[in-house]
């Protein structure tokens, strides 16, 4: 056990003490999830058998009665019975912040989302991405920082200091989504390594139905190239400078959300620019209550092989989401994005339900299928897989 | 006999090679029929009358029939009111109980109300007999005129003890009620009604506390704890057989075929109850439960033969095809036995048990069909992964084996020891259907009944003591066997109070002799008794007249002994002792009086099911067996089994005896239960042991080894599913579901230990002896034994129900706009000055059903002072603890659509929504987004159609056409009244212009001028749902700003 893990379980635990006191809010949940995957594993060292893992999360908030100060911590937990690297902790917040007037300043680890597109996030470029979680990078990993923050008639600044650099996850050898070889300590461009202080400068606000923000970038690049290692046998992740600017525009006009998200980065060996765009349609109250959502988008990006490789290269994105809007929130998103130039394709299936009161299950299937003539778009080939959770709350 | 087998196994082997080739011509005919079948389900209601638990021919029920018929009806409804003060007698807690008393005639069914206050108190005055009520004008009393009253309360024997308690500090009101019983929502409603009143009275006198019970009470508390369980129990126990089964079968594939084949067995079960027309009750109501787990069996032995199977190398088809082979004969015995024990609850005295019993055989024999045809099907198609080892428990399960083979002597002398002694204590188990208790402390029924306990009796017990003639209840001879016979009564311990006509009569006699004390006895005369009789009803008012006592000819009159806390036992004692001293002591003409009332039907019924339920079990016994020896084609086997089939329910009865000691009516579905799991452990080692002798010529103990290794990982998964399953039910707060579970899960264990030991022992022993032996010993024994378990089959009453009531609906027009608009500005403007206001709100949603499902969220308004601008607002969920921190903030337009964001927690992402439709349920209730923002001056145009008074208050109704062109209504009406300009109810009218939802404010309270409703009902008329929005107190003036409604903040609120 890391000392990580290790220390988010004794906060978890002496969380669930404290907060026994008034004014702090607490709450917790454990889930159990289920994966089992159609085809036997791609490399040897992975696992075959029916994956299962233990999730425990926990969070302690709190706001003073003038409500100008807060203080939160949000702890995970995973154990997994088959990959020792999804076995892991974490602190998703750990903050204290500070409102005076229209300034806002938090300092802690903290979660921030930038983003608008619903097949991929592009601008969301603060938080580092907890891979070992899910594939589709929603999960992100808690990072340090100094936030300040000004919300005017005319819209709102966010400056961002960043001052420690959190490393991607990665699973391990025995566990599914793996490249079947170990991944090494991370190499960095910049001679401050993880301490590397990155900043950022965003503006946001909204003018009628458009929801709008920019932002620039300096610092060290979230997505790591893997590099082989000298011996061949391990990839060494590594992390370039780069300077990134982004907008996130939506356009939101009766039942239709026109969406885009834009970036342009660069780095020492590469220029590009990329985006994701398309519009989200609601049929609404279907059967007076269940509203149905239908998905289009399109991704584009034109980085160099010397990049991180993307999926999202010129991709067409083809949703559902139907929810029920029922008092057990039921909804399921289906899903499917393909690539116009080969045959990569990636089908995704959720369902949620809420049973009784604190009871909630998933359901999600998953399959990839890498069409590209190389071997790195194959690499999932493997890897398709339904997985079942359930999570209590209390 | 090896033929026998090998044409089974052919058959079994078609089938499934059949099914998998044209896999889906029959999957669609399976889901079609299963639809079908499952779509009966709509006909099904629930049972709101505690008489559907007994059979027409229940003797202790047509006795009550006949004295109700003769007298008056007897359900009833009681209020208890204590004040914190020291006594009862003030004038404030005097009022209460006379506002009370007036006010319960509204109870739906309400046909007679009895307090202190309504009492018929009567004295001379000269020569004439005056009857009034005893408290009149409560508020006026003079301390003096209060002592009186004490004084009389406290020694009038028809009050004290009944409606006045022992120590004088607490107060009962009585409604009688009076059900035509044509509809299920009579006790609903009565009681909803009387909850009302409640709520009404802690208002008003908040330091009177005030608790509701009787036998309304308790029937409507059985449907709604029966419901509870339902919606909060079953979905877990689900969750647990759903985790439980892909932790041991490990693959997706197995469970989601698994989780359809019970569903649809389940389905199949309940659509065909309701195409029979089966009206639920709570007993009846668990068969989904139970269809549930044991429909798992069935496909978890397939399963577990497929996986071994696959280990072995086997291709898929090819491995699907043997494990139906295999499992073939074991499943269909096992569905065959288990459907026979169920359908021999139809011996039970009671209907719901034959329901229960019908419903699960149905579900059973579905399971039956589709785990043999459509779980080969389901896993045939889903992708199943080669298992890559062997399970460990296999190999001690080996050692298990070798280690019974080599020590059967052993083994079968201390099992058997250990069973004898713990069957030994079965006798000391006591029979207790004390209906308090069916209830834990949590359920509110409970700690009001507790309450009444402590206070006052709460079980009557009636008789009807006839005279020898038409008219002769006046003679003295009749009227002093009364008055022995009420005396013997009030003599016995559990009484705590008589109401009889000799105490009517004696003080009668007192007041026509100038209320001389030595009066207070029986008139000499009988025309005397006569006079006294007729003068005394002709005084007494509407609903207080003595039919209840006396019959219409006056040859009979009815006494009511009403008992404390007492346990089934004590009851019967006295019961019978009653009895035999109405024998020995009263005329003959009296001797026809039996003791009669809900009590005595509670108190006989389990004797009743077990008289009726022993030739039931007797017989699934005997069927069960038979079906044995004929599937394994050996009569000694068939034989043998009964050991491991009778004992572990033996045995828990023996273990229960030891801890608990006391069981109610559950211990019936136990036995039940558990017969038709434990055998069916037995049948799969049984037949694996068969199929070892026979196919592969094996001795017995090495067949016993077979056994253990082909089948035992399969029963011990099965016995923890089910075990598991079962230990869930024991979290209800519902003793029944609690006692059942607890039963059903200890003799699930100890079916497992047996057959595990005792079983495999057996056989090593007698398999190889001589048959004619074994088959005097075991079968006699075992039978004997079996009529114990059958003379504990128990059984059970009560009741259920509670949907929601339909809403009326009125319309006409008039050209009045203007002054429309003007009531409704007014109404709005009454309004305007909050500035911005923070308030909890609890959400309350409830289905047809009446299955409830709450929320909590804070509203956080902030007023915006334009009429042409809407207000900004911002909600913030609570709970579920799934939704916690999710918040929606919108900035109101009048005829635009808002703006709105929504924050989800999980992802701290803000999302601009589309609000274009405001009218779709909100988070699943009935009501709309549209309805909270909805009362804006300038969305509507107006037009006043009348004046009305509702809730005592004058109100203008005004008609509102909404303006915004997506709204979902076409128009609305609505009530705002003339004094506080408040909006009362509304009715929406949905876009075919018919009525779609009523809502109702309640509650209201004034802040600094700021009205505020505190209790919203929103009554769906057309699907039958409801909404209740309970609001806590108001923060006003917190001095928030625009600021704090901007997007930028929402990830700032917790």
């Amino acid at each position: 056990m890391t000392m990580i893990n290790f220390l988010v379980l004794i906060v978890i635990l002496a969380l669930s003490v404290v907060a026994k006191a008034e004014e702090i809010d607490f709450s917790a949940s454990v889930g159990v999830e289920f994966r089992e995957f159609f085809q036997s594993p791609r490399f040897e060292t992975q696992a075959t058998d029916i994956n299962t893992s233990l999730v425990l999360e926990a969070e302690l908030k709190w706001r003073s009665d003038d409500r100008s100060q807060r203080f939160s911590i949000v702890g995970f937990s995973r154990y997994d019975d088959q990959d020792s690297e999804r076995t892991h902790s974490d602190f998703r917040e750990f903050y204290w912040s500070f409102n005076y007037q229209n300034w806002t300043t938090t300092v802690g680890i903290n979660k921030i989302f930038w983003g608008v597109t619903e097949s991929a996030n592009i601008v969301d470029v603060i938080n580092q991405t907890d891979l070992v979680e899910d594939i589709d990078q929603e999960a992100k990993l808690g990072q340090p920082m100094i936030h300040f923050s000004n919300q005017q008639d005319w819209g709102k600044l966010d400056l961002f200091i960043l001052p420690y650099f959190r490393e991607r996850t990665f699973p391990g050898p025995g566990g599914r989504f793996s490249f079947g070889s170990t991944i090494d300590d991370a190499v960095y461009e910049s001679s401050s390594n993880a301490k590397n202080i990155d900043l950022t400068l965003r503006y946001s606000h909204y003018i009628g139905n458009v929801d709008v923000g920019i932002y620039a970038f300096e610092g060290t690049n979230r997505e790591p190239r893997l590099l082989p290692a000298t011996d061949f046998n391990s990839l060494v992740p590594y992390y370039d400078q780069m300077t990134q600017i982004g907008i996130d525009l939506q356009y939101t006009i009766e039942a239709w959300l026109w969406k885009l998200e834009s970036i342009y980065r660069r780095t020492k060996i590469d220029n590009f620019m990329a985006f994701v765009g398309g519009f989200e349609y609601t049929i609404f109250q279907i059967n007076n209550a269940a509203d149905l959502g239908l998905l289009l988008e399109y991704q584009y990006d034109n980085r160099n092989e010397n990049s991180t490789i993307t999926f999202a290269d010129n991709d067409i994105f083809l949703a559902a989401r139907y929810v029920l809007n029922n008092s057990q929130d039921s909804s399921i998103l289906a899903g499917i994005v393909f690539d116009i130039q080969n045959n990569n394709r990636f089908v995704n299936i959720e369902g949620h339900h809420r049973i009784g009161e604190n009871l909630i299950a998933e359901l999600r299937i998953r399959t990839l299928a890498g069409g590209g003539s190389d071997e790195a778009s194959k690499v999932f080939n493997n890897d398709d897989y339904v997985q079942f959770s359930l999570k209590w709350y209390f | 006999m090896k033929n026998y087998f090998k044409s089974i196994d052919q058959f079994a082997e078609k089938l499934s090679e059949n099914t998998i080739q044209y896999r889906y011509y029959v999957l669609i005919t399976i889901v079609a029929v299963v639809i079908i079948i499952g779509s009966g389900v709509r006909y099904l209601d629930f049972s709101t009358n505690y008489r559907d638990f007994f059979s027409e021919a229940n003797p202790e029920l047509q006795a009550f029939e006949d004295l109700q018929t003769i007298y008056s009806k007897n359900d009833n409804i009681i209020f208890v009111l204590e004040p914190q003060k020291n006594t009862a007698f003030s004038s404030s807690t005097l009022s209460a109980v006379e506002w009370l008393t007036h006010e319960a005639w509204q109870i739906p069914y309400a046909q007679r109300v009895d307090s202190v206050s309504n009492f018929q108190h009567t004295y001379s005055q000269g020569d004439d007999l005056i009857v009034e009520n005893l408290v009149e004008n409560a508020k006026q009393l003079t301390p003096a005129k209060l002592a009186k009253i004490k004084n009389i309360a406290l020694t009038e024997p028809l009050l004290y003890k009944q409606l006045v308690s022992e120590n004088g500090k607490a107060l009962a009101v009585n409604i009688t009620l009076n059900y035509p019983q044509k509809t299920l929502m009579e006790v609903p409603d009565s009681v909803a009604k009387a909850r009302a009143l409640t709520v009404e009275l802690n208002n008003m006198h908040p330091n009177i506390k005030v608790s509701l019970s009787g036998v309304s009470m308790l029937n409507n508390a059985f449907s709604e704890a029966g419901f509870k369980d339902m919606s909060t129990l079953v979905p877990i126990m689900f969750a647990v057989i759903l985790v439980l089964t892909l932790l041991i079968i490990r693959s997706f594939a197995g469970t989601f075929a698994t989780i359809f084949v019970i569903l649809f067995s389940t389905a199949v079960g309940m659509g065909m109850a309701g195409f029979f027309g089966i009206k639920l009750t709570p007993i009846s109501a668990s068969a989904p439960t139970i269809i549930l787990t044991l429909a798992v069996a069935d496909s978890l032995h397939i399963l577990i033969s497929l996986r071994k199977n696959l280990w072995k190398g086997m291709n898929k088809n090819a491995a699907i095809v043997e494990s139906v082979r295999v499992n073939f004969l074991p499943i269909t015995i096992t569905s065959l036995t288990t459907i026979i024990g169920f359908l021999a609850l139809n011996f039970s005295d009671s209907p719901p048990f034959w329901h229960l019993g019908n419903i699960t055989a149905m579900g059973i024999f579905a399971a039956w069909i589709l785990s043999l045809i459509l779980l080969p099907i389901l896993v045939s198609i889903f992708p199943v992964q080669k298992p890559k080892s062997q399970s460990k428990s296999e190999l001690i399960l080996n050692n298990l084996g070798e280690f019974v083979v080599s020590n059967p002597k052993k083994i079968i002398v201390s099992m058997g020891l250990a069973c004898i002694v713990l069957i030994s204590f079965i006798p000391k188990i006591e029979f207790n259907d004390q209906w308090s208790e069916y209830f834990d402390e949590s359920i509110k029924f409970r700690q009001d009944t507790d309450q009444l306990v402590k206070n006052f009796g709460i079980y009557p017990v009636e008789f009807s003591l006839p005279a020898s003639a038409a008219g002769e209840i006046s003679s003295p001879e009749y009227l002093l066997s009364l008055e022995k016979f009420t005396t013997y009564l009030k003599s016995q311990d559990l009484v705590k109070h008589v109401y009889s006509y000799s105490e009517i009569i004696k003080r009668l006699n007192q007041n026509l002799h100038g209320d001389d004390p030595g009066y207070y006895k029986i008139p000499t005369e009988a025309n005397l008794a006569a006079q006294y009789l007729l003068f005394y009803q002709m005084s007494l008012p509407y609903g207080l007249d003595l039919n209840d006592r006396i019959n219409i000819d006056k040859s009979a009159t009815r006494v009511t002994a009403t008992l404390g806390n007492s346990s089934t036992a004590e009851t019967k004692e006295f019961l019978n002792n009653t009895t035999n001293w109405i024998k020995q002591n009263l005329p003959d003409y009296m001797h026809s009086t039996i003791p009669t009332s809900t009590q005595v039907m509670f108190t006989y019924i389990a004797d009743r099911n077990v008289s009726n339920m022993i030739a039931g079990t007797i017989g699934a016994i005997v069927a069960i067996s038979l079906i044995l020896m004929l599937s394994l084609m050996s009569w000694r086997l068939g034989l043998l089994s009964l050991i491991p089939n009778g004992l572990p329910i033996l045995t828990t009865f023996g273990v229960w005896a030891i801890l608990v000691g006391e069981v109610g009516f559950s211990v019936a579905t136990v036995a039940s239960i558990s017969l038709g799991i434990i055998v069916d452990d037995t049948v799969h080692f049984l037949s694996k042991y068969v199929r070892a002798r026979s196919e592969k010529g094996l001795n017995a103990a090495e067949s016993v080894i077979y056994a253990y290794r082909n089948v035992g990982v399969a029963i011990l998964v099965n016995t923890v599913i089910l075990t598991c399953g079962f230990l869930v039910l024991t979290t209800s707060t519902f003793k029944v579901n609690y006692d059942m579970g607890m039963l059903t899960s200890m003799a699930i264990v100890f079916a497992l230990i047996l057959d595990f030991l005792l079983l495999p022992a057996l056989l090593v022993i007698f398999d190889k002896k001589n048959q004619a032996k074994l088959n005097t010993t075991t079968g006699n024994k075992t039978m004997s034994k079996e009529t114990k378990t059958a003379s504990l089959m128990i059984s059970i009453l009560l009741i259920t129900g509670l949907i929601s009531s339909p809403i009326m609906a009125q319309d006409t027009s008039s050209k009045e706009e203007s002054k429309g608009y003007q009531v409704s500005a007014r109404s709005d403007r009454s309004d305007n000055g909050f500035s911005d206001s923070e308030v909890k709100v609890t959400m309350i949603l409830r289905n047809k059903a009446g299955q409830e499902s709450s929320r909590s969220m804070t509203f956080t308004t902030l007023e915006v002072a334009s009429e042409s601008v809407g207000d900004k607002s911002l909600v913030l969920f609570n709970t579920p603890k799934d939704v916690e921190g999710t918040a929606l903030l919108s900035h109101a337009k009048i005829l635009k659509q808002d703006d709105q964001w929504l924050f989800l927690p999980a992802l701290k992402r803000v999302k601009r929504i589309s609000s274009k439709s405001k009218s779709g349920p909100f988070v699943g209730s009935e009501f709309a987004f549209e309805d909270f923002t909805a009362n804006e001056l300038n969305k509507y145009d107006y037009q006043w159609l009348r004046e009305e008074t509702c809730d005592e208050v004058k109100c203008d109704v005004v008609e509102r056409i909404p303006l915004y062109e997506f709204s979902g209504y076409t128009r609305q009406i609505a009530w705002i009244d003339q004094t506080d300009f408040q909006l009362r109810k509304i009715d929406f009218y949905d876009r075919k212009n018919t009525l779609l939802k009523t809502l109702t404010f309640m509650d209201y309270r004034n802040y600094d001028g700021v009205w505020r409703a505190h209790n919203l009902h929103m009554e769906n008329a057309k699907n039958g749902k409801s909404t209740d929005l309970i609001y806590a107190e108001y923060t006003f003036k917190a001095g928030l700003t625009d600021n704090d409604f901007v997007k930028g903040r929402l990830s700032n609120l917790r």
